[in-house]
């Protein structure tokens, strides 16, 4: 837990485009100027109301949109001077769990065609790739004969688990976890966080864990920033943020949060 | 675990609606007899037999369906005229399903060549398809393959606007941010991951079109701007029927216009068919 391995620099995204004379101009400023560090090998949770820019966050961190203003930072190497490769190399280290499995998977593929094809890109023995296809379908806690089903053929926590065997096949080294369990049940919730757990150790995995409220969070993270309206309002280790928490934000999430149980890592 | 068509579907689909049953059994016949027309037809279609009479009524002199004001025999004629009818009730369909595909999809992916293209669209769309076919058609001059040229302009502002419209809609969802974050490029976001996904309801739409397209040939051979004489067309035999369908012969024209109905309801039911074959969550 000593080098940061990403950096996020007075970042800002703003969608859309600026007002001219044929365009009426719709802008909406979804991040605003934050900063944070995210450290090996740590939890690092990202919480606000939905709306806050939590996703845009993800997004950008994955290179998915591009940032208005601001350095990211990965390994010390600024993304906006990659070169072809290290763009190249850093794409597979860096993968994300989307917000809602129902739609993160092509309804028309198969579960495990699509966990394959990041790998066929990279290895053309296609006996090889399914090989490893079903280690990692297994490894999730999934049988193999899911690799054969549609998506729309499994449960939601069993589309969750096959985002993270899509996410972690690359093998890489930080995990952007978009509210990975927040539209599942209970039961599911915790085996999941489980699972994530696990994986953590068993790939020393670096995770940014995205969610609404902090209700997992407690339990999850080792740091917490708190986003209100695209900006960070707070940002801390777990303990600050729950036992003396500064802002006003930070308290109204606090208190929503009816039964802590105290299993949060700030009692060990 | 690499191809998406599901065979097994297919038979327990068609076994269960009769009503596609029916139209694909329609559709069938209608190219079997276009293949072996020379074996099936009594007669030579365009020319009249030496025993022949004019407008002779069913069933008599050897005339199943009877013949027409030159003697020639109407059966023969259907036969052969389905030639005609289904090569161009499919193959206009298919050529402007391709184009717009392309076309479609691009203009959803993006934004900047999505606005020239449609705005493109917008400009034929202004014109009713019906208008703009017998425009088109009068341009070129008469004939088989003309007409077809101007059904795939007709058609291929309102195939792409079917696409585009899905195309849009599917851009939207995860699994498309998911595929790019996922490695892959454009161009199989594009054609690996939009085409599954807007493919099955064009093919629902062109189905239904073809359908449309075979009323539409013979409405312009009937005007004279499509097939031309004496070649045996259904439309052109409906043409040729009118003269006499007022002096009490109404079957010339009876037969072939509902050959042209016929044919046409077929691949409607053959579309309503396809819309819950390929839809992947029904079982
Ligand atoms: N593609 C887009 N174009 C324009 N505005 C967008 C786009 N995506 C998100 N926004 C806006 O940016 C803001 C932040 O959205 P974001 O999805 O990051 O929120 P979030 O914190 O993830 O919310 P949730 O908890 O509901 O997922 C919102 O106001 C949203 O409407
Ligand atoms: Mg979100």
């Amino acid at each position: 837990m000593t080098e940061p391995l990403l950096e996020v620099k007075n970042l800002t995204k703003i969608y859309g485009q600026k007002k001219n004379l044929l365009r009426s101009g719709n802008q909406v400023l979804a991040v605003n100027n934050v900063s944070f560090t995210v450290n090996k090998g740590e939890t690092f949770g990202i919480v606000g109301e939905s709306g806050s820019g939590k996703t845009t966050i993800g997004r950008m961190i994955m290179q998915l949109v591009n940032h208005t203003n601001g350095d990211i930072l990965y390994k010390g190497q600024k993304y906006s001077e990659f070169t072809k490769e290290s763009a190249e190399r850093f794409k597979s280290k860096v993968q994300i769990i989307f917000q809602d499995s129902g739609s993160a998977f092509n309804p028309r593929k198969t579960i495990g065609s699509q966990i394959a094809y990041p790998l066929l890109k990279k290895i053309k023995d296609r006996k090889a790739v399914l090989d490893e296809v079903i280690k990692f379908i297994e490894m999730v806690g999934l049988s193999k004969e899911m690799a054969y089903r549609y998506p729309h053929e499994l449960s939601g926590g069993q589309r969750q688990r096959a985002g993270i065997a899509r996410a972690l096949i690359l093998k890489p080294e930080l995990l952007v976890l978009d509210e990975p369990v927040s539209a599942l049940d209970v039961s599911v919730k915790s085996q999941i966080i489980n699972l994530l757990e696990n994986l953590q150790k068993k790939y020393n995995l670096t995770y940014i864990f995205i969610a609404h409220n902090l209700d997992l969070v407690a339990y999850f993270c080792d740091r917490i920033a708190v986003m209100y309206h695209g900006e960070i309002k707070e940002v801390g280790s777990t303990k600050q943020i729950y036992q003396f928490p500064h802002n006003p934000i930070t308290k109204k999430l606090l208190s929503s949060i009816l039964t802590l149980d105290g299993r949060y890592k700030v009692s060990n | 675990m690499y191809t998406n068509i599901r065979w097994r579907k297919f038979g327990k689909y068609l076994v269960k609606d009769k009503m596609a049953s029916i139209g694909i059994a329609i559709i069938m016949v209608t190219i079997i007899t276009a293949i072996f027309a020379p074996l099936l037809a009594p007669y030579n279609p365009n020319e009249a037999s030496d025993t022949a009479t004019r407008l002779a009524m069913p069933f008599t002199s050897g005339h199943i369906l009877g013949t027409d004001s030159q003697g020639r025999d109407i059966l023969s004629r259907l036969i052969y005229g389905s030639r005609t009818s289904i090569l161009s009730a499919t193959i206009p369909v298919i050529i402007s399903g391709v184009i717009s595909i392309i076309l479609g999809i691009v203009a959803g992916f993006s934004k900047k060549i999505g606005g020239f293209i449609m705005r493109i669209m917008d400009v034929l769309f202004a014109f009713p398809s019906v208008l703009l076919a017998v425009v088109i058609a009068a341009i070129l001059g008469p004939g088989l393959f003309n007409v077809c040229l101007a059904m795939v302009i007709v058609r291929i502002p309102y195939m792409t606007r079917v696409v585009y419209t899905d195309t849009v809609q599917e851009m939207q969802k995860e699994y498309i941010e998911a595929a790019s974050a996922f490695g892959r490029t454009k161009f199989e976001i594009m054609f690996k991951e939009l085409l599954p996904n807007v493919l099955p309801s064009l093919i629902v739409y062109a189905t239904t079109l073809m359908g449309v397209t075979v009323v539409t040939i013979a409405g312009l051979s009937f005007i004279g701007l499509g097939i031309q004489p004496p070649t045996a067309d259904w439309g052109l035999m409906a043409s040729n029927g009118k003269n006499v369908l007022v002096q009490g012969d109404p079957y010339v024209t009876l037969f072939p216009g509902l050959a042209i109905l016929i044919l046409a309801v077929a691949f409607s039911m053959l579309g309503d068919w396809l819309r819950d074959l390929l839809d992947p969550t029904k079982k």
